[in-house]
């Protein structure tokens, strides 16, 4: 689904990424792991378009996707997460959603300005989309909460439902669970395997190894900007260069 | 209709009404002056706020106010043109300006944003002093003509000859661009204008064309600056560059900020507060301008949110001494 | 144009450009560091000027003393901002400042209206007299302005460069949370910055003071030219603001006796419009903060 291949980004002189060769298949959750500075969320920017690549090119599902922008990429499927704030701070939580259902429903400026039948049918029907993922997700009990007085357990549960309003096919989360108690893990890491189950591919970047092993059905291994090792989480786990990257650092 | 939904548009309506019915008391050609440039300030002020929506701070709305100035002038002066085609054109001008500038100056982020906005108003502001055959340099423009008169035979005619006639004029102007700017804020334009405003790159990352929806903002908040610009050229009847220095630029941002930011009335009252306050300072004449910037710093610091959020505040104010009512 | 009027200009040129860059330098000290556009630059330069003036022709100083002096007390009164004015809204969105510089700028040029009157004032050069170079005659206070200008900037670039509180002003400009992660005091950073930014818009000021004319409005025309000179040298970079303000500089020395004010104006902007065009972030600038 998504080929990443000799993948390069120079920041003046400090290399963040070098020659990074990936291969994501359609329904996979891949865990994306490695100590701090690893290179992972630039690889993340990399590929929703946030950051152009100095070198190698970014296929998805067949299409050269390299240095396209993040809107263009989010109506072609791959939306993110942001390690922090991914929320709309001053939104309720059901603005939140209705705000992230932009692209579906998909409503014309003009159809808008002008409050067309069309328009008010297209906004029901945003309304009823988002009160169903804060369902789905289980924040339907504090729809009129302001997202900023959320906990940060419910904050990033926040994040992800509004990646599920985005539509996602490829879904790239950056450390969704991290700090979170056992529980809220748990609970988060449910619905990214139901999500898996509707048919969106998954990349986790984190630092919760348990919810890695766990949830993964493989995992990558970065460090300094090159990926190290991959493989199903057992073959990682007892991977001699993982054990030193991560002693290393 | 249940008695509630009820009182709201009652309630503007009788305020609406009352607009109308002043005139009937107000009969000082010094006052209905003010309240002729509270109206404009509402325009000014209720634009900006559109631009401030989709996360940028415009600077160059008087700038942008000079454009419109002057392009109604010379549409009527050199092309002949009907005045309210000329208005019209002053807004157009002014919008397609920024439309062409807005994608380049969006690429900067926040401050560097309001920065190059300022220097577009500095760049305006020197080609209106500096083409003379054109704008006539740093003495203006003079002589220029009242709208052209209303007449539907019978019933009424309107030739501007006396201010109460401007004062209907921008009554109109004003209140159709609150409409416009309503029916826009109800929209989910602006609910995607927000969302860029509190997190353009999370907007981005879902699927908005921040750059497109930052320079739509831009354009339509400058298109109606220039309309107000339009207006005063055909009010005033003379403008010169100076008229629109930097200074115009900041009361638009203090009409805005200190009647409140977040809401849609705040501009409005800011406008208009702050267009009657220096008449009661004016007794203070060179030091007026001490209590404008004194009652900015005060709203800054103890009112961020404007002076709409006042009753909000008293009634926490309130409920943390009293208890709840 | 005769080799005298060129030699004349290209001197003209190299003044204004280096004053420009000093003004350029301050506006975008405290806009990299502090995040702050301060709309109040202007009038700090303008205070700069009356206040060397007045150490000069009142006190009896000589200009250079004076000079320095103005630079002190304007630099002391950046500071007294900073503390109270820009502080409470260090972290958080960026507008208040805009408002607050804005309000300052408008509480500046008031009261400098109603201390000093309205009128312009006429100086007397300091440094009167001619130099004679290869058969050109070069006037003395403009080559003064020029040799200043550069040991001001070069001493602020060994600051930059060799101090520590240098290095943590860079670390500052280019990620406030992580310098302040390694432990930089925000606040002596923010006074820092404050201090050089404003004392450098006074030197600024006290320069061109000494060679045109005073008056409560020459503010505004500095904080436009120092904001061209950032928007085109680049934003958040000091190097660009030297670039900048010796393009700018040089076209306004140059271009009017070859063509006209008009065409220096013009050219000026064209230029400047046109890396706005393609490349936005300016010659040796970053797209945000």
């Amino acid at each position: 689904m998504l080929e990443i291949r000799g993948l390069t980004k120079y920041f003046g002189g400090v290399v963040a990424v070098a020659g990074l060769d990936i291969t994501i298949k359609q329904g996979e959750i891949v865990g994306l792991i490695g100590p701090n500075g690893a290179g992972k969320t630039t690889l993340f920017n990399l590929i929703t378009g946030f950051l152009r690549p100095t070198k190698g090119k970014i296929v998805f599902e067949g299409e050269d996707i390299t240095g396209q922008k993040p809107h263009y990429l989010a109506e072609r499927g791959i939306v993110r997460t942001f390690q922090l704030n991914s929320i709309f701070p001053n939104f309720s939580v059901l603005q939140n959603i209705v705000a992230a259902c932009y692209l579906k429903p998909k409503v014309g400026l003009w159809e808008d300005a002008f409050h067309t039948p069309s328009s008010r049918r297209k906004k029901e029907y945003a309304l009823s989309r988002a009160k169903e993922i804060l369902k789905f997700t289980g924040l339907d009990t504090q729809e009129d909460k302001l997202a900023e007085e959320l906990s940060s357990g419910w904050r990033k549960t926040l994040s992800v439902a509004i990646t599920l309003a985005a539509n996602p096919r490829l879904l790239l989360l950056d450390e969704p669970v991290t700090t979170l108690d056992p529980e809220r893990v748990a609970f988060i890491m449910n619905l990214v395997t139901k999500m898996r189950e509707s048919g969106v591919t998954v990349v986790v970047i984190e630092h919760n190894m348990k919810a890695i092993m766990d949830y993964c059905d493989r995992i990558v291994v970065m460090a300094f900007g090159r990926k190290i090792a991959e493989g199903s989480p057992e073959e990682v786990r007892q991977n001699r260069d993982v054990i030193d990257a991560y002693l290393g650092v | 209709m249940s008695r509630r939904k009820l009182v709201k548009p009652l309630s503007f309506g009788a305020l609406i009404i009352l607009l109308f019915l002043i005139p009937l008391f107000v009969k000082g050609p010094y006052q209905l002056h003010v309240l002729i440039m509270a109206g404009i300030a509402v325009i000014l002020a209720t634009s900006l706020r559109l631009i401030f929506n989709s996360g940028e701070l415009s600077l160059a709305h008087g700038g942008m106010m000079a454009i419109g100035a002057y392009t109604s002038a010379l549409l009527v002066m050199k092309l002949g043109l009907l005045s309210w085609a000329a208005l019209v054109g002053a807004g157009v001008v002014a919008g397609v300006l920024a439309l062409l500038v807005g994608y380049p100056f969006v690429r900067l982020h926040g401050i560097y944003f309001s920065l190059v906005t300022v220097f577009l108003a500095e760049v305006i502001r020197l080609i209106t002093e500096e083409w003379g055959s054109l704008t006539g340099g740093y003495m203006g423009i003079i002589n220029i003509p009242k709208p052209d008169p209303i007449v539907i035979p019978g019933l009424l005619n309107i030739d501007f000859a006396s201010k109460v006639d401007f004062y209907y004029f921008i009554l109109v102007l004003t209140l159709v661009t609150l409409l416009i700017l309503y029916a826009l804020e109800r929209s989910r334009i602006t609910l995607t204008w927000f969302s860029i405003q509190q997190a353009d790159f999370l907007a981005e990352s879902i699927g908005v064309n921040t750059a497109r929806f930052k320079v739509l903002a831009f354009s339509i908040g400058c298109f109606f600056a220039g309309i107000a610009g339009g207006f005063y050229s055909q009010y005033v009847a003379a403008i010169t560059p100076s008229a629109f220095g930097f200074v115009y630029t900041v009361f638009c941002v203090v009409y805005m900020i200190v009647g409140g930011r977040r809401s849609f009335y705040g501009p409005i009252i800011g406008a208009v507060i702050l267009t009657f306050l220096p008449e009661v300072a004016r007794v203070l004449k060179e030091y007026q301008p001490f209590v404008f910037a004194g009652v900015l710093m005060l709203v800054i610091f103890f009112l961020p949110e404007g002076v709409i959020s006042l009753p909000q505040r008293l009634r926490k104010l309130c409920e943390k001494r009293f208890g709840h009512a | 144009m005769s080799g005298e009027t060129l030699a004349q200009s290209i001197l003209n040129g190299l003044m204004a450009g280096w004053i420009y860059v000093l003004v350029a330098l301050g506006l975008t000290l405290v806009m990299s560091i502090m995040g702050i556009l301060n709309l109040a630059h202007g009038e700090l330069y303008m205070f700069g000027a009356y206040a060397a003036y007045y150490f000069c022709v009142s006190a009896g100083l000589h200009f250079l003393l004076a000079l320095v002096i103005s630079m002190l007390l304007i630099g002391a009164m950046g500071i007294l901002l900073e503390r109270f004015f820009f502080r409470p809204f260090r972290y958080g969105e960026f507008w208040p400042t805009v408002i607050i510089a804005a309000g300052l700028m408008v509480l500046l040029q008031t009261t400098s209206l109603v201390t000093f009157g309205g009128s312009t004032k006429v100086v007397t050069t300091p440094f009167p007299g001619v130099i004679t170079i290869a058969g050109v005659t070069l006037s003395w206070e403009r080559l003064i302005v020029i040799i200043v200008s550069i040991l001001f900037v070069a001493g602020l670039f060994l600051l930059i460069h060799r101090t520590k509180i240098g290095q943590a002003m860079l670390a500052v400009s280019q990620d406030l949370e992580a310098a302040s992660l390694q432990g930089v005091n925000a606040d002596h950073i923010s006074s820092v910055a404050m201090f050089l930014g404003c004392g450098l818009a006074a030197a600024a000021g006290s320069l061109m003071g000494a060679i045109f004319n005073l008056s409560p409005f020459m503010g505004s025309f500095a904080l436009m030219k120092g904001i061209a000179v950032i928007i085109l040298g680049g934003l958040g970079s000091l190097t660009g603001a030297i670039i900048g303000g010796l393009i700018l500089g040089f076209v306004d020395g140059i271009v009017p006796p070859l063509l006209s004010v008009h065409m220096a104006s013009l050219i000026g902007f064209v230029v400047i419009i046109l890396i706005l065009q393609f490349r936005p972030q300016g010659i040796m600038g970053h797209a945000g903060p």
